[in-house]
């Protein structure tokens, strides 16, 4: 489903250039819940945002559903885009729309007709288990519930890929484990593919297939979570495995 | 005073009357205009949504040379436009061109604020959901910051009344002009102190609006 080979990416910083990643070759199949795990500044967040071309890749390949999108014109991208969601730390809703609108968002840009709109919607809020909430606006929700809405804004087009930054980082970890039970429902329900970036060991041990490991810039490892964790090959990794057992007994 | 109140009311009135009309038509105008540019400055930013950073800088400049003009010079400056444009360059309708002139800038200038205070993130999630740079501007940064465009609104409004009484002063008609004419040419302190009055209570109304119809609006604080 995303095929990467040979990526870079350089940011110009003030001085001299940053490597942010350095020669990425992934291949994230259909189905998939694919973690990518790796310490601040590894070049997580770079990497899950040359997926979407947020961030326009260096050099290299970034191929999802077949598609190279490094070579897209802007109205090919938009229309690429479409085909995968994308959640994020800070959840990034619309504060001044209701939740029920805040999921029509994505269907309204593709002009949608209406009726469509709202069966689609309340279904969708359905799924993620907040139906009460369609008319309340972000303000009045707790991180969970916007976060879930999030969710279903961007799953409501029925994407193909679901890209996950920190989707749980500013959540405690009753509500992370709530929000990873739920994208794990969706992946079985829907057969969407899930990349999900963490810090957090815990997140890909309950959630992730499969897992890679970045460290400044590099895939160090990859592989079946359950390989991954219980036989890790780069001290990186085993730091993060050792880590996890320190600061969350569970 | 009383007195003089009495005999001055309807010459009060008419002045309240003529700077709210200058005020509220030439805010109007200038938001015709300064609106679209704010968006434009914001939007061609070399970091906006549609990256067109010789023409952002353009717009940079004329903002700024708009900015920087004091009013009275302006006022006085464009003085054959104005005529150009409504026939006589006095009297109140006379005013609403330099007024709306010497606003526009400010109020792109202000848009531009409002919408740059926006979460990037909001912005970056609409790009990631595939929305075109004009989605993005109509969908998502102006219904976002309309809560601070409307204090925006309610700020050039209450700069508006100031401009406008200093025009006033050369023939603009209004309050400005009342406190001019009578209090400074004819010595006439009471008229002078009621215009000031005046023009203290339409900036209070202007902001307690302001600040009220922002607060209703704004779906964040409730
Ligand atoms: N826009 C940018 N300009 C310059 N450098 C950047 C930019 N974005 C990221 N970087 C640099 O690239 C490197 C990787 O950053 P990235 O955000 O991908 O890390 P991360 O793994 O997501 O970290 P965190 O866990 O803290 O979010 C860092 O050194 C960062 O300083
Ligand atoms: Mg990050």
């Amino acid at each position: 489903m995303i095929e990467i080979s040979h990526l870079y990416k350089e940011y110009q910083g003030d001085l001299h250039k940053i490597q942010a990643l350095e020669d990425i070759n992934l291949t994230i199949d259909q189905g998939d819940i694919f973690g990518i795990i790796g310490m601040s500044g590894a070049g997580k967040s770079t990497l899950i945002r040359c997926m979407n071309l947020l961030e326009k890749p260096t050099s290299g390949s970034m191929r999802v559903d077949g598609q190279e999108m490094t070579t897209l014109t802007d109205a090919q991208l938009r229309d690429a885009r479409k085909q995968i969601g994308m959640i994020f730390q800070g959840f990034n809703l619309l504060m001044q729309r209701t939740v029920l609108d805040n999921v029509a968002f994505p269907l309204e840009l593709s002009g949608t007709p209406k009726e469509e709109i709202r069966r689609r919607c309340l279904e969708m809020l359905e799924l993620v288990g907040l139906q009460d909430k369609a008319g309340a606006y972000p303000s009045q929700l707790s991180g969970g519930q916007k976060q879930r809405v999030a969710i279903a804004r961007a799953l409501v087009t029925h994407p193909k890929v679901l890209l996950c930054d920190e989707a749980t980082s500013a959540l405690d970890s009753l509500t992370t484990r709530s929000i990873l039970e739920l994208l794990k429902n969706l992946n079985q329900l829907l057969g969407v593919t899930m990349v999900v970036i963490t810090h957090e060991i815990s997140v890909v041990r309950n959630l992730c297939n499969k897992t890679a490991v970045i460290d400044s810039s590099h895939i160090v490892e990859q592989g079946l979570t359950s390989e991954i964790l219980s036989n890790p090959s780069v001290d990186i990794t085993r730091d993060l495995v050792a880590f996890e057992g320190v600061v969350r007994p569970c | 005073m009383l007195n003089s109140f009495q005999t001055y009311l309807p010459l009060l009135i008419q002045g309240s009357l003529e700077t709210i009309y200058m005020t509220l038509a030439s805010t109007l105008f200038a938001y015709a205009l300064g609106l679209p540019m704010g968006l434009l400055v914001v939007a061609t930013d070399a970091n906006g949504v549609l990256p067109m950073p010789r023409l952002n800088r353009v717009l940079q400049w004329v903002v700024n040379i708009g900015r920087s003009i004091p009013f009275i010079i302006l006022l006085i400056a464009i003085i054959p436009f104005t005529r150009f444009v409504v026939g006589t360059s006095i009297g109140t309708n006379a005013t609403i061109v330099p007024l709306v002139i010497a606003a526009t800038p400010f109020v792109a200038r202000l848009v531009e604020t409002s919408i740059s205070e926006l979460d990037k993130g909001v912005i970056e999630a609409a790009q990631a959901m595939g929305a075109s740079p004009w989605q993005i501007i109509t969908k998502v940064m102006l219904p976002e910051s309309i809560p601070s465009i409307t204090l925006g609104v309610s700020i050039t409004a209450i700069t508006l009344v100031g401009y406008s009484a200093m025009a006033g002063a050369v023939g603009g008609g209004g309050l400005g002009n009342l406190a001019i004419r009578y209090g400074y040419h004819r010595y006439q302190t009471d008229v002078m102190i009621m215009t000031i009055v005046l023009l203290i209570i339409l900036v209070q109304i202007l902001q307690s609006a302001g600040s009220l119809i922002s607060r209703k609006l704004d779906k964040r604080s409730r």
